[in-house]
């Protein structure tokens, strides 16, 4: 049974752009970013709204082929024709952008050549180690992008309605983490797309909108859990068989690249996530011993890594933690065509975790769609099930 | 299982006094390439591309770390003029020296200023053994140059000059007429230099190869007096080019084993000599290059020669400049398949240091 | 010294050998490296036939100039590997610098017996090699086909035959290639010991606050050196270092306006002799003197009229450097020649400020990089030459996969053309062969033709 519905994701959806149109005709800005590096508390704290851009199709990445090569990122070509064809893209006021990887770093620069857009760019060091300088450097960097954002919205600054924010978000994690923590149970109390698809929704409503909707859902894992813990278990069937546990990890997975996920779900259970889009997004919390900006920096600064970001030892070490705690069997290394940082890990990543890999790659085309399908099938079925005991939620 | 180096980065690491892998490894394949390919002989070294051919396969086969361009030593001879007759199974033989008598070679090069071997014509069928060299270096050298270095034997001096004048006439002529002795070599050493310049544009790296300069033929004395001066010469050219420069003289060297170092030469290839006592005399100067008896790798049970190989590469691994491990002179040609497969099985067994691997 | 420079003239590796026959050998015996070491494994004057017989193929399908500077040039580039390990021998320290392409050199130098080198330089050796060896090496190491031939970097760290250990590998990575970055995060898992280090972004109007950023940066390389030589840095060390680095610039910069105004220099040499500002092929001093030596050659052909190029040639601009050198050589042949250049070294040619502290001078020389800011800028790195130097038309190369290829070409190409309007050929680079492939070949000609039209309609 769903915990939530393809039907309601819709809708929300579909409402929340109808709301941020109208919102925005009343002279509210509204700001896209694309990367998990960029801090949304500002963005709200200055009087926008930010919404998060992560999606994709072949047909917009063929629109981008204008501005890039062919073999650019799939997803920053993408990006471009988005501008062309999305909805939630045309209703942006501004772009945000990270310099992380060497394509997203130059996108900034092919927006603002295709489209008429205020474009603010922040530096963040590559270099993961919290070195004292490059934490200050990226306060700076996100008090000028304070500064900027302020100038468009015409708010005044308010250290307020940056703790606010920072509260709201932090509690979106809480709720986040919280409710995916139910893909730990045997077998998981929730599915891998329905994480993916909350997530996705969580940056595009509002905060409060996204706190009720993460709350009713941690309501509805609840009562899903205690219905599942007193239902009777027939002795003569035996306990219910699981299927094998899975676990996502690579390059951005957007919002409406699905089909691996449906490929992966009719046999298999996707237990945990390493993405962008995914756990990712949610982890930690912002601590706010210091000043908010600079707690906002180092929070931001510290995030479990991209692939990108040197060293990036943090990463590995989060997988296998996930993969212990999630039990997780088999891993399904999701890369898109030309993503170097992603890609040059995957021999690396095959022999740190020790457990069975599978390699995927994808431009948007579906050219592969049927290869991939036997690969995928034929990968869940060398992985084989297990019989434990329930979780706990 | 395959190793971290190549044949080439192996020996370029050896020759800057850097320590690599392994030993590299050198039986001296040469002609035995072309029974190994069940190639005639005749067609071995008459054409370039089957010389060439028949290496390739032969070091693909053994995963040896150099490939042989050679036939035998009267390449040069020839060239300048002697005849020799080309038998189908077996290799050039010297049929009819340029000259009867070291005063006829005389009055000829006091005439005549420059010997141009490169354009030495000796027709059969068709073709001039110089280029059946050059055709096969080239051959190798694009197909395997970037991994393997390619070695071209080129007959020194005074071997060439014994075959250019009657045999009885050389050998009185050392101890009755040094002073022709010496002019003759003057002419083989420019032939010898004009060869290798062809060689050295082609690609291979030239090795200087002496056998009729080994004890079985000269005195220590005699070695020095007219052998070992014209090795220099040559050397001391490739030495222009910064070439790491191999000496080999196979037969008995250990009466001229510490003169040797003098000629320059970087690296020494002997034959039989006791490996301990070649360590000794100049394994401080030069690497050394050697030296398995050729008689025990073609009769000896593998299981011997793996034993054998085991301990002289044991041995010679302690050379202070370097070692390579190989056998004394070129591999007898009716020498068993096994029995080579169990060299190199002993050599890469035996022969490794201590590198980092990942 | 009996041995005097033929005519100028672009001439065959078997006319070098030619040429090389009239060298006395006391020329030879002249010129070492390290100096004033005078071992007589420190030689170089040796003649490409040396270096093709050691595997470098490609010297043999080149062109070179025939001056005799030119020879020290190629015997001195074509040593390098040696020269590391001679200079571990000899108890220098060996110092793998990566990914910033000039200003870390810098600080390296300015110890005592401390040899920066880039491995990054290492991706041209599969085309001097015409091999796949090290790319080979790469490709188990988790760097496959599509991306930069820079991992042959990585295929070089895994051999540990084309250099020594490194007695310290620092690695600069942040806004600069991904292909790159890579190789060094794989070079960290192979090694376990790299020091990283960043190279920011350079955004308008942030200069001074990044230049402190980066001074930061590079106090911490200055602690791992002084931690690995025991010696203090001083002002007056670093002083001398970014002199002698700057000595190295200038007669870059002069030799460059020589070859590209006047022709008195190829396009193959004054390619080695930029990225001779990299790290001076691990040996600053006669690397040095080699400049010298070039640049009165240069002058000495412009001053009587001995251009190398013929003056009539076509004009062209290059952005990113081939990675083979033979297309350089192709567009010589095809009488054309260039005039302006961005290798994507802009760091390492620019003059660093000496009324500026140490490290702040070169944190500048680092923001100028041309990889750190927009396509654009760096496109207008090229348009400045272009202009001044009358190019006629813009060749980029780049690299199948290389990510910053893949993003930037079409922006640059696009800025070129509404900024100086000239046609523009774009290609990627085939991989090492022993020939420039057809369809190049063909691009390359019918782009020339377009040249050569173009300018008979103009006169």
């Amino acid at each position: 049974m769903a915990i939530i519905a393809d039907s309601e994701i819709e809708r929300l959806r579909r409402e929340r752009i109808e709301e941020l149109k109208r919102i925005r005709s009343e002279g509210q800005k509204v700001v896209g970013y694309i990367c998990q590096y960029v801090p949304v508390e500002i963005i709200q704290a200055a009087g926008a709204i930010g919404v998060r851009l992560a999606r994709a199709d072949y047909l917009s990445s063929l629109l981008g082929e204008q501005f890039l090569r062919a073999d650019a990122c799939p997803f920053c070509k993408s990006c471009l024709g988005k501008f062309e064809t999305d909805p939630l893209y045309q209703l942006t006021d501004a772009l945000v952008f990270v310099n992380t990887c060497d394509m997203m770093r130059r996108l900034p620069e092919a927006v603002g050549a295709q489209k008429n857009l205020p474009v603010f760019q922040v530096y963040l060091p590559r270099n993961s180690e919290p070195c004292l300088n490059r934490i200050e450097e990226f306060e700076r960097q996100l008090a000028l992008l304070r500064d900027g954002l302020t100038n468009l919205t015409g708010r005044n600054w308010d250290d307020h309605r940056l703790l606010t924010a920072i509260k709201d978000y932090n509690l979106i994690r809480a709720l986040l983490t919280r409710i995916d923590s139910a893909r730990q149970t045997l077998p998981p109390l929730v599915k891998g797309s329905e994480i993916l698809d909350i997530v996705a929704l969580s940056w595009l409503l509002s905060p409060k909108q996204a706190i009720d909707l993460l709350t009713e859902v941690s309501q509805r894992l609840n009562a899903l859990n205690l219905r599942r813990k007193t239902e009777d278990i027939n002795p003569e069937l035996g306990p219910p068989s699981f299927r094998p546990r899975v676990m996502i990890a690579g390059s951005i997975l957007t919002e409406d690249d699905r089909e691996v996920i449906q490929m992966l779900e009719a046999q298999a259970d996707i237990v945990a996530d390493e993405l962008c889009t995914g756990v990712r997004f949610f982890a930690g919390q912002i601590e706010l011993d210091k000043g908010p900006l600079r707690a906002i920096a180092r929070f931001y600064f510290n995030r479990i890594p991209c692939a990108y970001r040197r060293p990036n030892d943090l990463l590995y070490e989060h997988l296998q933690q996930l993969i212990q705690e999630r039990r997780v069997q088999g891993v399904i290394y999701k890369t898109l065509l030309y993503c170097d940082p992603w890609r040059f890990e995957a021999k690396h990543l095959r022999q740190m975790l020790k457990i069975p890999v599978l390699e995927i790659d994808g431009d948007y085309s579906g050219a592969n769609i049927e290869q991939l399908r036997t690969r995928i099938e034929a990968f869940i079925e060398t992985l084989g099930q297990h019989q434990e005991a329930d979780g706990e939620f | 299982m395959s190793e971290i180096l190549t044949p080439r980065e192996r020996f370029g690491l050896l020759v800057i006094d850097e320590v690599p892998d392994r030993v590299p490894l050198f039986p001296l394949l040469t002609s035995y390439a072309a029974t190994y390919s069940g190639v005639p002989l005749r067609d071995y070294y008459t054409t370039g591309e089957t010389m060439a051919r028949c290496q390739l396969q032969a070091r693909e086969f053994l995963q040896t770390d150099f490939i042989s361009i050679f036939s035998e030593v009267g390449i040069l001879a020839e060239a300048l003029g002697s005849e020799f007759i080309y038998p189908e199974d077996d290799l050039p033989i010297l049929s009819r020296p340029r000259w009867r008598t070291l005063q006829e070679a005389s009055d000829h090069l006091q005439k005549c200023s420059n010997p141009d071997p490169s354009s030495a014509i000796r027709h059969f069928p068709g073709q001039t053994r110089f280029r059946v060299y050059l055709k096969a270096i080239d051959y190798a050298y694009e197909a395997i140059g970037d991994r393997v270095p390619i070695l071209a034997y080129i007959p020194a001096p005074f071997t060439t000059a014994q075959q250019l004048v009657e045999p009885e006439a050389f050998l009185l002529g050392l101890l009755d007429s040094p002073e022709l002795i010496l002019q003759l070599l003057k002419y083989t050493t420019e032939a010898a230099i004009s060869f290798s310049r062809l060689v050295i544009r082609a690609g291979a790296l030239p090795i200087l190869v002496d056998p009729l300069a080994s004890g079985s033929v000269l005195s220590p004395e005699q070695y020095q007096q007219f052998a070992l001066p014209s090795e220099k010469m040559v050397i001391d050219y490739w030495h222009r080019y910064d070439l790491d420069v191999v000496l080999h003289i196979c037969g008995d060297t250990t009466g001229i084993i510490s003169l040797m170092p003098a000629t320059g030469a970087d690296l020494v290839s002997v034959d039989k000599i006791d490996l301990e006592q070649a360590l000794t005399a100049v394994g401080e100067q030069v690497r050394l290059i050697g030296n398995f008896d050729t008689s025990d790798l073609w009769l000896a049970t593998p299981a011997v020669i793996e034993e054998q190989v085991e301990k002289m590469v044991l041995s010679g691994k302690g050379c202070p400049r370097g070692y390579v491990a190989a056998t004394g002179c070129e591999v007898p040609l009716a020498t068993p398949r096994e029995n080579l497969m169990a060299f190199v099985r002993a050599v890469k067994r035996a022969g490794g240091y201590d590198y980092p691997k990942h | 010294m009996s041995y005097q420079d033929p005519q100028p003239a672009r001439i065959t590796f078997e006319q070098w050998d030619e040429l090389f026959a009239r060298i006395p050998d006391e020329l030879i015996d002249r010129f070492h490296y390290f100096p004033p070491n005078s071992f007589s494994w420190s030689k170089y004057l040796f003649p490409p036939q040396t270096f093709a017989i050691y595997g470098a193929r490609h010297l043999r399908r080149l062109k070179f100039d025939n001056s005799l500077a030119s020879l020290r040039l190629w015997g001195f580039v074509n040593n390098e590997s040696e020269r590391l390990f001679r200079a571990r021998q000899m108890g220098k320290r060996v110092i793998a610098v990566m990914g910033d392409l000039g200003p870390l050199a810098v600080i390296v130098n300015s110890f005592p017996d401390c040899i920066p080198f880039y491995p990054d330089c290492w991706w041209w050796t599969p085309f001097a090699m015409e091999s796949k060896v090290l790319l080979d090496a790469a490709a188990s190491l988790g760097i496959g086909e599509a991306t930069c031939f820079s991992r042959a970097a990585l295929g070089a760290f895994a051999k540990h035959s084309y250099f020594p250990d490194p007695d310290l590998i620092l690695a600069a990575t942040g806004a600069s290639c991904d292909d790159y970055s890579g190789v060094e995060s794989l070079v960290a898992k192979l090694t376990g010991r790299v020091k990283w280090v960043e190279t920011p972004l350079r955004l308008s109007g942030q200069n001074e606050q990044l230049i402190r950023f980066l001074v930061a940066e590079y106090h911490r390389v200055v602690s791992a050196l002084e931690d690995l030589t025991g010696t203090r840095l001083t002002g007056t060390m670093l002083k001398d270092g970014i002199r002698r680095a700057n000595r190295v610039r200038h007669l870059t910069s002069r030799l460059r306006q020589l070859a590209y105004q006047h022709g008195v220099l190829p396009a193959l040499e004054t390619m080695m002799v930029e990225f001779g500002c990299l790290h001076y092929y691990s040996d600053i001093t006669e690397w040095t003197a080699i400049l010298e030596h070039l640049l009165s050659t240069a002058e000495f052909r412009l001053k009587n009229g001995l251009l190398v190029l013929n003056p009539e040639s076509l004009r062209i601009a290059w952005l990113t450097p081939p990675a083979d050198p033979l297309l350089l050589c192709f567009v010589e042949d095809h009488n054309a020649r260039l005039v302006a250049t961005e290798y994507v070294i802009n760091q390492a040619l620019s003059i660093i400020d000496e009324s500026l502290p140490g490290l702040a001078g070169i944190a500048r020389t680092t923001l100028a990089g041309s990889l750190n800011g927009t396509s654009a800028q760096r496109a207008e790195l090229l348009i400045t030459q272009a202009r001044t130097n009358q190019a006629e038309g813009v060749i980029v190369s780049g690299i199948l996969g290389g990510s910053h290829c893949a993003m930037e070409s079409k922006l640059i190409a696009q800025h070129i053309k509404q900024r100086h309007n000239i046609p523009i050929l774009e290609f990627d680079v085939a991989p090492p062969a022993k020939e420039v492939d057809r369809q190049t070949r063909t691009r390359i000609e019918a782009f020339l033709e377009v040249l050569r039209s173009r300018r008979c309609q103009k006169s």
